[in-house]
């Protein structure tokens, strides 16, 4: 999956918890989950287990401390990916 | 500030894996021998994340790590709770007030500074800056370039510690005129 793939279905993910629907619109790379598509900071856990279940990945909880934003989010979606073959 | 009707709505706290990623296995007990688990849960949360917001302004760090922040210490009335939250080498003292549809705590560096802070709660509106200037003639609430909220003492030409937190229709401005330990 390129990722042009995995920003997509992040945004699928996000999608729920976003409270700002141009940054929804226009999520890129540069996207911060809170400043930008303000999703309440209750509802990144959520948005992590939706990502561990459609990846079916695990995140850790220093990965999830770094998931504040698109780019990281994909780096980390990347590196488990590749760490379990996938 | 938790928002406890929108946040009933917003998070499903019973689903898989959820409680693990934001509580140890003591706060998690706490929460399931609660006589409400859910007043409970977003009590601890909002201790976590006051506790985080100082640890943000003063490092600059930004990190989503709730179980970095392990709270203790709890106290329990039907109006309020007191408790401290550790983080690394550092121990954060929180009170918090409760009300029927919401919740908001604050975290202090020192016990000595729970006592001097004051606590306005209002509707988050729009303007809710203006609205609070026109409450507060003697202070000057503003936003500043970086997005920090900044109180001016209009009679002494000082700044103020403040802090703000919202969820929901739900505002709170914390302020001191004294300096703060974090200061």
């Amino acid at each position: 999956m390129d990722k042009e793939e995995l920003i997509s279905e992040l945004k699928v993910i996000v999608t729920p918890y976003s409270q700002d629907a141009d940054a929804l619109d226009n999520i890129s790379e540069t996207t911060d989950f809170l400043k930008d598509l303000k999703i309440n900071s209750a509802n990144l856990v959520d948005v992590v287990l939706d990502i561990e279940e459609r990846f079916n990945i695990e995140i850790d909880n220093d990965a999830m401390a770094k998931m504040l934003d698109v780019k990281t989010a994909v780096l980390i979606i990347e590196e488990k990916l590749a760490a379990i073959g996938g | 500030m938790v928002d406890l009707q929108l946040a009933h709505k917003q998070s499903n706290w019973k689903r898989a894996g959820y409680l693990n990623k934001l509580f140890n296995a003591d706060e998690q007990g706490l929460i399931h021998y609660a006589q409400d688990p859910e007043l409970l849960l977003w009590l601890m949360w909002t201790m976590k994340e006051s506790a985080y917001k100082i640890v943000n302004r003063a490092s600059g760090m930004r990190i989503y790590s709730p179980l970095s922040f392990t709270c203790s210490k709890l106290l329990l009335t039907n109006t309020g709770a007191s408790g401290e939250v550790s983080y690394q080498q550092q121990t954060f003292y929180t009170k918090t007030d409760i009300k029927p549809l919401r919740l908001h705590s604050i975290a202090l560096m020192s016990l000595n500074d729970l006592d001097v802070i004051k606590i306005h709660q209002q509707q988050h509106t729009n303007c809710y800056l203006a609205d609070f200037n026109r409450i507060f003639v003697d202070y000057e609430l503003s936003r500043n370039t970086a997005g920090l909220p900044e109180l001016l003492n209009r009679n002494t030409g000082k700044k103020c510690a403040v802090s703000i937190s919202h969820h929901g229709r739900h505002l709170a401005i914390a302020y001191s005129d004294s300096p703060l330990s974090a200061d």
